[in-house]
C-alpha cells in the first residue's frame, strides 16, 4: 500500500515538473504564406522556452474583432493577439499593461514615432508593434506595357489624378485588363484620395469634424466618377467581391491597396507586376497604419504573454520576421532593412511614407475613426448608389464625426 | 410512500438531460439577451447603465432598424406567397410514385440539404456582375451584362428567388403528405360528374388542403423572418442596405457597431414576431 502511494506521489511530482504551460494565440492572417511563417516562429519560440507550447487560433481579418470581443465578454481573453490600428483603441481598457514588464522609456523608443501613439497611454503600454503599412496601388506591367504606358517608377514623377485618370482609360482600352482599378473596399483605403486632395477627418484642435470641406468634396467625387465611368468594377464596392481575386487573377491593371500584399504577389506567376508611387493631387500623401501585438489582462498567463510580445518584438526576432514576411518593421533598427527582389516595390511605400503628414496618422489614432469607419463606409455606398450627392454625404459624415468627437469628450 | 414518489420522479428524470441542455443553451441565452435589452453596455466594458425601455423607444427613430424591418416584411411576403405557390405546384405534378418524378423529387429537394453558406456561394458564382457565370454567357452572346447585384431591385429579385430555391424542396414534401391524404373517390365521383382538371383543383384540392397550406405558410414565414446565411454571403446585405434584413441587422448593431444591448433590443422585437407566428402554428397544428 506505501508502494502504491509513493508511486502516485512520484507520478504527480513528474507530471508537475513537465507540465507545460498553454500560451493561447488570437493570430488573423491575410493568407496562407503568412501563416506558414509566424507556424516557423512559434516553433522557434517553443524550441527556446521549453515549458511552454502556444497554441494559435487563425482567424480571417473580417471576424478578427468579433473573435476578440466575444472572447473578451465571455471573460476567456486570449493570452496574445494580433490587431490593427483600426481596432486596438478598442481593447485599451481590457489590455495587458507592458510597462510592468519593461522599462517604458527604452523600450518606446525601440519603435518609431508614427507607432507610439497607438500604443503609449501614460503610463500604460497597451500593446507593442510589429510592422508599418502604407497603402499604395499595385500594378499589372503587362498590361501597361502592351497599352504602351509608361508608369511613373520614383517620387520625382508622380502622375496627377488626371493624368492617373487618364492612364486608367487608356490601360482598360488597350490591353487584356478589363478593368482599371481594383479598390479595397475600406474607409481607410478611400482616404487616400481624401489627404491627396488635402484634406482629413478631423481639424488640428482634435475637437471637430473636417472632411466636409472642398477637398473632402474633390476627393469624394472624384472617387465616386471612378466608378461611374467604370474604372471600378461596382461589385467591390456595391456587393462584396474580391478586389485582390481580380487583380492577382490578371483583369484588373491596377490595385489600391497597401503593402501587406507583397508577400501574397510574390506567388503571382502570370504577370509580372509593381508598385507605383500614390497619384498626387493638391499634396502627396499615403496612408499610415501598422500591426500590434497586444495582452489582455485577466488572460491565463500574463507574464508568459509579455514575455512572448517581448521576444517577437526584439531586434532579433521582428527584423527576420518582417523580411519573411515582406513587410516594414515597426523599429528603428530596421531602416536600410533589404528585401531582395522586392526592394524597388518596399522603396516606393517608404518614399510615400516619407512625405506624409503627421495629422494623417492623427487623424487615425483617434478613438473615433474606429467607431466611425463603417458608417462613413455606407455613406460612401450612397453616394455611388445614387442615393445621395457628395455633399450631403460629407454633411451626414461630418454631423456624426462631430457627435461622436463630442460623446469621447 | 417512496414507491409512490420514485413513480412520479421518473418522467422528470428521463426528461432531466434534455432540459438541462435546452434550459443552458436556449432558455438561460433568452433571459440574458432580455436583460441585456434594458441596459446600456458594451463587450469590452460589460453592462454599464440600466436604461429601463431606453432601447425599444430608441428603435422606434432608428432609420437602419425600422428600414430593415420593412424590406424583412417584403422579402417574407414575396418569399412565401412564392414558396406557397411553387411547391403546391411541384407537389401536384410530382406526387405521382414513377421513377421520373421522384428523381426529380430529390433533385428539388437536394438545396434543403445544402448550407446555406453552399446556396449563397453557387448563387454568387452566377449572379456576380463582374465575375459571375451568367455575365460571362451574356458577353458571350454578344448582350450586355446585367447589374444582378449591384443594382438596388435586381440584387432583391436574386435573392428572393435564391431563398426560394432552397426552400421549395421542404414543403413540396409537405405538400405531397397533405394530398396524399385526399381520398381519390372525390376525384372519381367529381370526372363522373364531368369536373374539368381546373374545377377539381379548385374545388376539391385546393380547399382539402387548406389545412397544410396554412402549416406551410406559417413554417415558411418564420424560416423567412430568419433569413441571414443565405444572403450574408450572396450580397452581404448590400448593395448598400437594400437586402440588408433584421438578423443581419442586429448583428451588425452588436459587433460592428459593437452594441450588443441596443441589438438584444432588435432580438426581442424579432422573438415577439416569431413567438406569435409560432402560437399560431401551433393553433393551427392542433385544430388539424
Amino acid at each position: 500500500m506505501r508502494k502504491a502511494w509513493l508511486a502516485a506521489l512520484f507520478v504527480a511530482l513528474a507530471g508537475a515538473a513537465f507540465a507545460q504551460r498553454t500560451l493561447q494565440v488570437v493570430w488573423f492572417t491575410e493568407s496562407p504564406t503568412e501563416q506558414a511563417i509566424f507556424d516557423r516562429y512559434v516553433k522557434m519560440y517553443e524550441a527556446a522556452n521549453p515549458g511552454t507550447k502556444v497554441e494559435v487560433t487563425y482567424v480571417p481579418f473580417q471576424q478578427l474583432t468579433q473573435k476578440l470581443q466575444l472572447m473578451v465578454a465571455g471573460n476567456t481573453p486570449p493570452d496574445v493577439a494580433r490587431v490593427v490600428t483600426a481596432n486596438i483603441a478598442e481593447f485599451d481598457p481590457v489590455a495587458l499593461d507592458l510597462a510592468a514588464y519593461v522599462d517604458p522609456s527604452s523600450f518606446l523608443n525601440q519603435f518609431l514615432p508614427s507607432q507610439i501613439p497607438y500604443i503609449y497611454r501614460k503610463p500604460r503600454i497597451i500593446g507593442a508593434p510589429l510592422d508599418v503599412t502604407a497603402n499604395g496601388i499595385f500594378y499589372n506591367k503587362d498590361c501597361f506595357d502592351e497599352a504602351g504606358i509608361r508608369v511613373p517608377t520614383n517620387s520625382l514623377q508622380v502622375w496627377t489624378w488626371e493624368q492617373w485618370r487618364e492612364a486608367m482609360d487608356r490601360v482598360r482600352n488597350n490591353s487584356r485588363c478589363r478593368f482599371a482599378l481594383s479598390y479595397d473596399f475600406t474607409t481607410h483605403r478611400f482616404s487616400t484620395l481624401l489627404y491627396a486632395a488635402g484634406g482629413r477627418f478631423i481639424d488640428p484642435s482634435g475637437k471637430r469634424f473636417a472632411i466636409d470641406s472642398p477637398e473632402g468634396l474633390r476627393a469624394l467625387s472624384f472617387f465616386a466618377d471612378l466608378f461611374k465611368d467604370g474604372f471600378i468594377p461596382k461589385g467591390q464596392w456595391l456587393s462584396n467581391d474580391d478586389p485582390s481575386t481580380l487583380f492577382r487573377s490578371g483583369q484588373s491593371a491596377m490595385y489600391m491597396s497597401g503593402n501587406w500584399n507583397v508577400a501574397q504577389f510574390s506567388q503571382v506567376r502570370n504577370f509580372n507586376w509593381g508598385v507605383m508611387p500614390l497619384p498626387r493631387d493638391k499634396i502627396r500623401s499615403t496612408v499610415p497604419g501598422g500591426k500590434f501585438v497586444m495582452g489582455f489582462k485577466g488572460s491565463k498567463n500574463p507574464n508568459e504573454a509579455a514575455k512572448f510580445i517581448l521576444w517577437l518584438t526584439s531586434k532579433e526576432i521582428n527584423l527576420p520576421f518582417s523580411k519573411d514576411n515582406m513587410v516594414l518593421s515597426a523599429r528603428k533598427d530596421a531602416k536600410g532593412m533589404k528585401y531582395g527582389q522586392f526592394d524597388d516595390a518596399i522603396a516606393v511605400f517608404l518614399s510615400d511614407l516619407s512625405v506624409t503628414p503627421s495629422y494623417v496618422g492623427q487623424d487615425w489614432s483617434n478613438p473615433v475613426m474606429a467607431r466611425l469607419n463603417t458608417f462613413i463606409r455606407s455613406e460612401i455606398v450612397k453616394v455611388l448608389l445614387g442615393q445621395q450627392s457628395p455633399k450631403q454625404a460629407l454633411e451626414t459624415i461630418q454631423a456624426e464625426g462631430d457627435k461622436q468627437l463630442r460623446l469621447l469628450r | 410512500m417512496r414507491h409512490k414518489v420514485g413513480r412520479l420522479l421518473t418522467p422528470y428524470l428521463f426528461l432531466a438531460p434534455n432540459m438541462l441542455i435546452f434550459g443552458i443553451f436556449v432558455v438561460l441565452p433568452m433571459v440574458y439577451g432580455l436583460v441585456y435589452s434594458f441596459y446600456r453596455g458594451n463587450f469590452i466594458g460589460g453592462l454599464q447603465q440600466f436604461v429601463g425601455i431606453e432601447n425599444y423607444r430608441q428603435l422606434l427613430e432608428d432609420r437602419a432598424f425600422l428600414n430593415s424591418l420593412a424590406q424583412t416584411v417584403v422579402y417574407v411576403l414575396l418569399v412565401v406567397s412564392l414558396v406557397v405557390v411553387i411547391s403546391l405546384m411541384l407537389a401536384i405534378a410530382l406526387r405521382t410514385t414513377t421513377l421520373g418524378s421522384a428523381l426529380a423529387r430529390v433533385g428539388f429537394y437536394l438545396p434543403v440539404i445544402l448550407s446555406p453558406v453552399v446556396v449563397g456561394v453557387a448563387w454568387r458564382w452566377m449572379f456576380s456582375s463582374d465575375l459571375g457565370v451568367i455575365n460571362a454567357l451574356l458577353s458571350s452572346l454578344g448582350q450586355s451584362p446585367i447589374p444582378w447585384l449591384t443594382d438596388i431591385n435586381w440584387a432583391r429579385a436574386v435573392v428572393v428567388l435564391a431563398s426560394v430555391w432552397s426552400m421549395v424542396g421542404f414543403y413540396m414534401v409537405i405538400f405531397i403528405g397533405g394530398l396524399n391524404t385526399i381520398p381519390t373517390e372525390l376525384y372519381q365521383a367529381a370526372e363522373v360528374d364531368g369536373a374539368s382538371p381546373r374545377q377539381q383543383f379548385w374545388q376539391i384540392t385546393l380547399p382539402l388542403l387548406a389545412p397544410t397550406t396554412l402549416l406551410v405558410t406559417i413554417l415558411a414565414t418564420i424560416n423567412a423572418f430568419k433569413a441571414f446565411e443565405i444572403i450574408l454571403v450572396l450580397t452581404n446585405g448590400g448593395p448598400g442596405d437594400a437586402t440588408r434584413l433584421l438578423v443581419q441587422n442586429i448583428y451588425l448593431t452588436a459587433f460592428e457597431g459593437a452594441n450588443p444591448t441596443y441589438a438584444s433590443a432588435q432580438s426581442v422585437v424579432l422573438f415577439a414576431i416569431l413567438m406569435v407566428l409560432t402560437l399560431m402554428q401551433l393553433r393551427v397544428s392542433r385544430d388539424t
